[in-house]
């Protein structure tokens, strides 16, 4: 079947166009023809269950489920009639019967339940039958989000959504008829589950009340929000955001569905930790006083960094950036960089070479998405990088897709692995299996990170890379490098010198002025307390200015503390993994006397 | 020198009722008497009469033994192998006139029925190869392979008129040409036996009696469909089946007509048992493919057919038990000498399986076009105890009921879903007088709502809604609109559900509806079952002139609510407390309880001045408030 072949068939009386392969209801929606659905979603394998996407086909006397049944060119369809209203408006009636939906006290009230939807559009002002309503358990064991079952209409798009696009396959129902129920692995909650993610795309996905995230519970409706969309801090992948505000406070936080490489989907850390979780925001600058840090004005907080540092030579004063930061606070840090000895930004081990030009990288997404073989070299995706974790499973589980994990922490994909080895030997039996692993495999992707830059992992790469050279056929690998640091890409190309090692690049010579510029970064306080000696360090200094949004053990020790905004506050631009310069854009007012960044840096020396 | 053989009928029905003490009886008795080596026990697949059970049949006379015990052995052995004559008090009786009949083929039973299907069934060891070979076993996979094309099989099965035997009748050839001619590789043939009717096992009775038969089928088709893979999805409750089927295929591996190179034609068919785990549903095509791929039984919508996209994506043909095993007679015989069978529209035979209140409970091959009377007053031999007949549900727990008025229906797929029923698998639920329908039509519900998987809304609330209003219709607590509530929902399940399970489930309701809606009626306005069994409807009074009085009414009854009457032997139900569960009626010897459903206008009879306490029972204490 010609997949671009158009084909011609009759809606509502209606001529549409089509393209062979696709469905009744996607040739209606192409032509403005509105067909309602309950359990379809868009990027997720057909249902048919809910049975509200039915439609006449002439010539057949049963209907048909327009979401899953292929347009045929010629046949003549009917959307909308005294038979399928009735049909549409019992099968909500009985859905109305069988749970809790009952719409003031539930948590998805707010104007995008797909349920309450239809059932406006359908009239549904009575149920005819009783209410069933049975006692059904509520899992809120998990941190981010809760599963209430007495809301579920059983849909199954979490199921869907787990299993397809988060590749874990943690949710699936159980039982049958009308005990059916949603369940987390084996009967586990989403507290005890092993293989749960925590991404929130279930409840993204849940066109009810039934699955909710708890921090947006109750919070209104989403339609009266504001929407921002902006750029994820999390990680150098650099997922688009939709950020949904109201009153100046971020309500829930989505996936950009027009974001190239995650298209809606985001992971633990995109959807949650970038807004919900506890940290003490610092809102005004500090100076200490008689060993306590007291407010002050920020003239006053710069005029005290001034005088220190008249009186520190330039040769003893040094600034240590954030991965975290934006492009622009890089090149304003690059500006200044000569009223001080050296500037730089605070890498993770061998994430240096990673990082230091690289080729921009073209088509990742469908390298991706057609995969046949992944290969992770010293990267850790499932930590660090969640959705391209997403991408492996979706690629091993759905395409069959080979994987061979080196040099990696163990993680959830160790499971889907043909090949996970904690510390490649040089065997040439291993290397065998390997060959004999990818031997058929056309289009590989590799993914390597920071591990892959050691001397054993630059050994690894060579062999890998030598595997290939061997094989009959197939492409060569596509090669995508992971850099752990949000925007140590764009950092480095600002001009600012890559520290792995910071303990060394400290000692090498006496400093006795540190500017530590953290902005949101709220894992380097404790990652300089995991550094040798560097708490003693801090004492032997004229003058610690740390320039932070969060406090941290590090703003504890400080002189000076400065107010940095945050990702959601900030004007800016980060560089991703691909080399793509992304926009961070302000979702909510700067709270407090709090500054940007770059401004900060400008202004303490100017 | 062999002179007699003893064929034990091991289906799993006569296994239940002891055909391997019967076995083991008769062996060690034949052994006693010197006879072992003069007569041979072949232990057979079913012979259809399992209500009969054990049954056995004596080679080279015919005789047809049935009730055979371990106990009944020496006295046969002596009559029979001894003495050479019919052993009388084991043969069986024709059912309206009792006459003795001596052989199978005088039993109007057998004599009525056309066994092809069941050709073996009965008659060979189902656990050897080579006495389904004596009986031109794995002859037709033979000639196809060896003198056919691939389009000629199809050409021959479609000339014969076969429609599928798993309830659509769908024309097989048809659907085989479908998959044979879609371009995508590799292509899949399954066996469908994941018989779940209740009450219906024509499939378990060819799984276990003629393994080889469904096997030879099956590579025929693989042959003319280009599949090299085949599944036969059998249920795990079959346990016998599963077993002999594990035996066949093995022994077929051995003999080379199964695996590589069949026939040294270069052609390679291998086949595979796959195990249910017991959900109805499964039975449907696109489940049932599901559960093949080890996920989760659940139907998807079609289009896509599997012939379009099946098992593992791939284009797939899946036919029932019945239909693989038609295949080879076909194969054998020719499509003409098959369309000598049945009808214009449809050809051949079907199995039936009799079961409800009719006389011989089993299997029965009939053509099509017999009517339903033949099927259930001459085969079955009618209705027992002199009731009168009242309907016939046939095609399973989703099927319809057909009342008496239509019995000289010729039983074809299209004159069965005109009265609103359907072929189905072939199950027939015969149902007299005693039967309330509402309560039929509640039962079969049940099944239905319990077996739904639950992926649409019409079928997993549908159904249940349906029962709970037919719960009340049976409590006595509907009212009339609850009976258009109830039609409007049963004629929207039925239209609106994803598969087969939802969209016949409620033909129980419909057809009791159209058929019996004066039933419902008197439930439902009367508060009274006319059949007397809806518990809630019934009344039960004690007949005062048959009652002598020995207590035994009031000591069963679990909620003491019957009283001795005062200076009397005599005893009284006070009706308050009644909860009509029938314990008393079921314990009088003197048929002194009276069951009655008379509804509102019910009158108990008057309450005696004294009433005692029966011997025996302590004094409930009274509370007061």
């Amino acid at each position: 079947m010609n997949a671009t072949q158009t084909i011609t068939l009759t809606i509502n009386g209606k001529v549409c166009e089509g393209r062979a392969g696709q469905t009744i209801l996607e040739v209606a929606t192409a032509n403005d023809i509105y067909i309602p659905t309950l359990c379809w979603m868009k990027d997720r394998s057909p249902w048919g269950g809910c049975r509200m996407c039915i439609v006449e086909v002439a010539g057949s006397p049963k209907v048909v489920p327009a979401c899953a049944t292929p347009a045929v060119a010629g046949s003549q369809i009917t959307t909308n009639s005294p038979r399928l209203h009735n049909l549409r408006r019992m099968t909500l009636e009985l859905l109305f019967s069988e749970r809790n939906h009952i719409c003031p006290i539930c948590p998805m009230n707010k104007g995008d339940c797909g349920l309450q939807h239809q059932a406006y559009l359908h009239g549904v002002d009575s149920i005819r039958f009783p209410y069933l309503y049975p006692a059904l358990p509520m899992d809120v064991s998990g941190r981010y989000f809760g599963l209430d079952h007495n809301r579920c209409i059983l849909c199954t798009r979490c199921v869907r959504t787990c299993d397809e696009i988060e590749g874990v396959h943690t949710l699936d129902i159980a039982n049958r008829g009308e005990r059916n129920l949603i369940v987390v692995d084996m009967h586990a909650t989403f507290g005890t589950s092993e293989t749960c993610t925590s991404c929130g795309a279930c409840v993204a996905a849940c066109p009810t009340g039934a699955l909710f995230d708890k921090a947006q519970t109750y919070r209104g409706k989403l339609h009266t929000c504001t929407v921002v969309k902006t750029t994820c801090p999390e990680c150098p992948v650099g997922c688009g955001l939709a950020v949904y505000t109201r009153e100046n406070r971020i309500v829930e936080v989505f996936g950009d569905p027009e974001s190239p490489l995650c298209a809606g989907h985001l992971c633990r850390k995109g959807r949650y930790e970038t807004w919900a979780e506890p940290r003490r925001r610092i809102t005004q600058p500090m100076l200490r006083h008689n060993g306590e840090l007291k407010p002050v004005s920020w003239d006053e907080a710069l005029a005290h960094i001034r005088r220190v540092r008249d009186a520190t030579p330039v040769w003893e004063s040094v600034l240590l950036a954030s991965p975290r930061l934006t492009n622009e606070a890089g090149q304003a840090i690059h500006r200044v960089a000569d009223k001080l000895d050296r500037v730089g930004v605070w890498l993770a081990p061998n994430e240096g070479a990673l990082v230091e030009a690289p080729e921009p990288l073209a088509d990742v997404r469908r390298q991706l998405t057609e995969a046949d073989a992944f290969i992770l070299l010293g990267v850790q995706p499932s930590r660090d990088h969640g959705l391209i974790a997403s991408y492996v499973r979706r690629g091993v589980r759905q395409r069959q897709a080979r994987l061979i994990i080196l040099n990696c922490r163990r993680s959830d994909l160790d499971r889907y692995a043909d090949i996970a080895v904690r510390e490649v030997s040089l065997e040439r039996a291993f290397w065998a299996q390997v060959a004999e692993v990818l031997r058929d495999v056309q289009r590989p992707v590799l993914l390597y990170g920071t591990e892959a830059m050691t001397p054993i992992g630059v050994a690894v790469l060579e062999r890998l890379l030598a595997v290939f050279e061997q094989k009959a056929s197939g492409e060569a690998p596509a090669l995508i490098g992971l850099p752990i640091g949000t925007n140590s890409i764009g950092l480095v190309a600002a001009g600012l010198e890559a520290v792995e090692d910071v303990g060394s690049w400290l000692d090498a010579k006496p400093v006795r002025y540190l500017h530590l510029v953290l902005g949101d970064d709220h894992t380097l306080g404790e990652r300089w307390f995991e550094e040798k000696y560097r708490a003693l360090m801090l004492e032997t200094l004229d003058l610690l200015v740390v320039q932070a949004s969060y406090e941290s053990p590090l703003t504890a020790h400080a002189h000076v503390v400065l107010p940095a905004c945050t990702w959601a506050e900030k004007t800016g631009t980060v560089t991703n993994f691909e080399g793509r310069t992304l926009p961070l854009k302000p979702v909510i007012p700067v709270r407090g006397q709090a500054r940007d960044d770059a401004a900060i840096v400008e202004a303490v020396y100017a | 020198m062999i002179r007699a053989h003893c064929l034990i009928c091991a289906g799993a029905g006569c296994i239940s009722s002891g055909a391997h003490a019967l076995k083991e009886a008769l062996t060690a008795e034949l052994k006693q008497r010197g006879l072992d080596n003069e007569i041979r026990i072949v232990e057979t697949g079913c012979m259809g009469p399992c209500d009969l059970g054990p049954v056995m049949l004596v080679h080279p006379e015919g005789t047809f033994y049935q009730k055979v015990t371990a106990l009944d052995v020496p006295k046969l052995v002596e009559e029979h192998f001894i003495k050479g004559r019919p052993y009388q008090p084991l043969l069986p009786k024709e059912a309206p006139t009792g006459a003795v009949v001596n052989t199978q083929r005088d039993f109007t039973f057998f004599a009525k029925q056309q066994k092809i299907v069941l050709e073996n069934c009965g008659l060979i060891d189902p656990e050897n190869i080579h006495e389904y070979i004596a009986r031109d076993g794995y002859a037709a996979l033979g000639k196809v392979l060896t003198s056919m094309k691939p389009e000629e099989v199809i050409a021959e099965i479609k000339a014969s008129g076969l429609r599928g035997r798993g309830g659509a009748g769908f024309p097989t050839g048809v659907k085989w040409e479908l998959t044979a001619k879609n371009p995508v590789k590799p292509h899949y043939v399954i066996c469908n036996a994941d018989e779940g009717d209740p009450g219906a096992f024509m499939n378990r009775a060819v799984l276990e009696g003629d393994p080889h038969k469904i096997i030879e089928g099956m590579a025929i088709g693989g042959y003319a469909m280009g599949a090299n893979n085949g599944y036969i999805y059998i249920r795990a409750e079959y346990p016998l089946a599963v077993k002999r089927l594990q035996i066949a295929i093995q022994q077929a591996y051995e003999l080379g007509l199964l695996g590589k190179n069949l026939f040294e034609t270069g052609f390679d068919f291998d086949l595979e048992l796959r195990i249910g785990a017991g959900a109805f549903v499964c039975g449907e095509e696109t489940a049932l493919m599901r559960s093949i791929e080890g996920r989760r039984g659940q139907p998807q919508p079609r289009p896509p057919f599997p012939a379009q996209r099946g098992l593992w994506g791939k284009p797939t043909n899946i036919n029932n038990v019945e239909t693989w095993a038609t295949v080879p007679i076909i194969i054998r015989n020719g499509a003409s000498w098959y369309g000598q069978f049945g009808t214009a529209r449809t050809k051949g035979t079907k199995v039936f399986a009799l079961a409800g209140k009719i006389r011989n409970t089993g299997l029965a091959e009939v053509p099509f076009g017999t009517t339903l009377r033949e099927l259930i007053f001459d085969i079955g031999g009618g209705i027992p105890n002199g009731k009168k007949f009242k309907a016939v549900q046939t095609g399973g727990p989703s099927g319809g009921v057909i009342p008496a008025q239509y019995l000289d229906t010729p039983i074809e797929y299209e004159t069965l879903q005109a009265l609103g029923s359907i072929m189905g698998s072939g199950g027939m639920v015969v149902v007299d007088e005693d039967t309330c329908m509402v309560d039929f039509a509640r039962f079969f519900l049940e099944f239905c709502c319990d077996e739904s998987c639950g992926k649409c809304p019409p079928c997993r609330v549908g159904t249940r809604q349906l029962l709970n209003i037919l719960e009340r219709i049976c409590s006595g607590e509907a009212e009339l609109e609850d009976l258009d509530r109830l039609e409007e929902l049963a004629l929207m399940v039925k239209d609106a559900s994803l598969c087969g399970l939802g969209q016949t489930a409620p033909n129980p309701v419909l057809t009791t509806l159209k058929y019996f809606r004066d039933e419902y009626l008197a439930h439902i306005v009367e508060k009274r079952c006319p059949a007397r069994v809806c518990r809630d409807l019934l009344q039960f009074t004690i007949i005062e002139e048959k009652c002598v009085g020995c207590s035994v009414c009031a000591r069963v009854c679990p909620v003491e609510t019957i009283f001795k009457v005062g200076g009397q032997k005599k005893y009284y139900i006070v009706q308050d407390k009644c909860i009509h569960c029938g314990a008393c009626l079921e314990a009088c010897k003197f048929q002194a309880i009276n069951k009655t459903s008379e509804g509102e206008g019910f009158i108990p009879p008057p309450r005696p001045a004294v009433l005692e306490l029966p011997p025996g029972r302590k004094p409930t204490a009274v509370v007061t408030s």
